[in-house]
């Protein structure tokens, strides 16, 4: 299982806390260089970046593997550390793209709500933040384990009063939770690159130069309730998180009786964050091999 | 109303409800015989449906019969099967 205190232990966790109390930011940012570098240094840490970095470099290995890895997890850091951040200031600056806010705006106005498709790149919690603007209450919709330190990515803070976490581990619950909200016109996020332990339905798209299995979830719910899905990401530019141009998607209703639907719709997930990866190589932070699985892809190739 | 325009209203419903599951619902090689008014419909043994389905058939009641459904305990008692689910709507559809 994934959680931040997976790559440093409590105590590095409370020197950073500790800097970051006394206002020295930009210590702790320096800080992050070489603990960034050690890091990568380890071997079991380098080959979790490594499956990644072989798709989009082709190599990952050698002292340019490790200068990749560096680079990477240094901007995962600092994601880390905005995190702590929003926890002891109570606030981030983030800069919503004015085009994202926009769109969402208009779909907003039908009163329908929409469903806000995300990835493990950039600066993906916190570009949530910039939605607020928006007026409208915002659900998280993630798999959250006890020991999951992501769910206390907004907890604490007086910026995020309108962000509720829906758990996906509870099923049936988290579902009929996802169609009430959107119902309310709320706008709820998931993730779309990766599955759930529970994820049943799931598609296989192609993604730098390999198939990965991703879950098909939020396409069926935005479906179902007849929301559109939009891709939207952000990333830390020149110190501040900024969102990124988003993509809106329009699925057609009983999209899992249209299988070609399905998997157009999440294709073009795949294709927004490829475009994105090769943009951005080092904001990508999905540790996992998203290209092993094999039996999950032939189940899914029918 | 007669407990025979009851009965009558509910084997209708059962029969509205399977009609829109079979053409709403992804499922594959279920013909309408295998949608029995006391078949499980989450269960592996009946229809094995998930947690996806379940939104769907929210979506499906609220939409040809006006009932809404947002409480997960209701849902799992409701969804057990379409005679109980049929019972559920006549007792909280919408008077016309």
């Amino acid at each position: 299982m994934w959680t931040s205190k997976s790559l440093a232990s409590r105590l590095k966790h409370e020197v950073f806390q500790t800097i970051l109390r006394m206002r020295l930011t930009g210590v702790a940012r320096l800080l992050l260089y070489p603990v960034s570098f050690y890091y990568a240094l380890h071997p079991a840490i380098r080959k979790r970046y490594s499956y990644y970095l072989k798709h989009r470099f082709g190599a990952a290995g050698g002292l340019m593997g490790l200068w990749r890895t560096a680079r990477a997890y240094k901007n995962f850091a600092d994601v880390l550390l905005d995190r702590s951040l929003l926890r002891i200031r109570g606030r981030l600056p983030v800069r919503q793209d004015r085009h994202t806010l926009d769109v969402l705006r208009d779909i907003l106005a039908e009163g329908r709500g929409c469903l806000l498709v995300s990835a493990h790149f950039g600066s993906w919690q916190a570009g949530i933040l910039g939605l607020e603007s928006l007026g409208r209450p915002i659900r998280l919709l993630q798999w959250v384990d006890e020991e999951d330190v992501d769910r206390h990515y907004f907890e604490g803070s007086g910026q995020t009063r309108d962000i509720d976490v829906i758990n996906a581990r509870q099923g049936l619950s988290a579902v009929l939770e996802v169609h009430r909200a959107l119902k309310a016109n709320s706008i709820v996020c998931c993730m779309g690159d990766r599955l759930s332990p529970n994820d049943r339905e799931k598609v296989i798209v192609p993604f730098l130069g390999g198939g990965i299995v991703i879950p098909a979830a939020p396409y069926v719910l935005a479906s179902a309730c007849g929301v559109p899905v939009v891709h939207a990401f952000s990333i830390r530019k020149d110190g501040v998180i900024t969102g990124l141009p988003p993509v809106v998607t329009h699925v057609p209703p009983h999209i899992r009786r249209n299988r070609a639907e399905l998997e157009k719709a999440a294709r073009r997930f795949a294709g927004h964050l490829e475009e994105l990866t090769l943009r951005y190589p080092y904001h990508f932070f999905n540790f996992h091999d998203l290209w092993s699985n094999r039996h999950d892809k032939e189940e899914t190739c029918r | 109303m007669t407990y025979g325009a009851i009965a009558m209203t509910k084997k209708k419903l059962v029969d509205d409800l399977r009609k829109h599951i079979l053409a709403e619902l992804p499922l594959e090689d279920v013909v309408e015989d295998d949608i029995q008014p006391d078949t499980l419909l989450f269960d592996q043994d009946g229809l094995g449906l998930d947690s996806l389905d379940a939104v769907e058939l929210v979506v499906i009641i609220e939409k040809y019969f006006g009932v809404t459904i947002t409480d997960p305990e209701i849902a799992k008692s409701a969804f057990k099967n379409l005679d109980v689910l049929a019972d559920y709507i006549l007792e909280h559809r919408p008077a016309n």
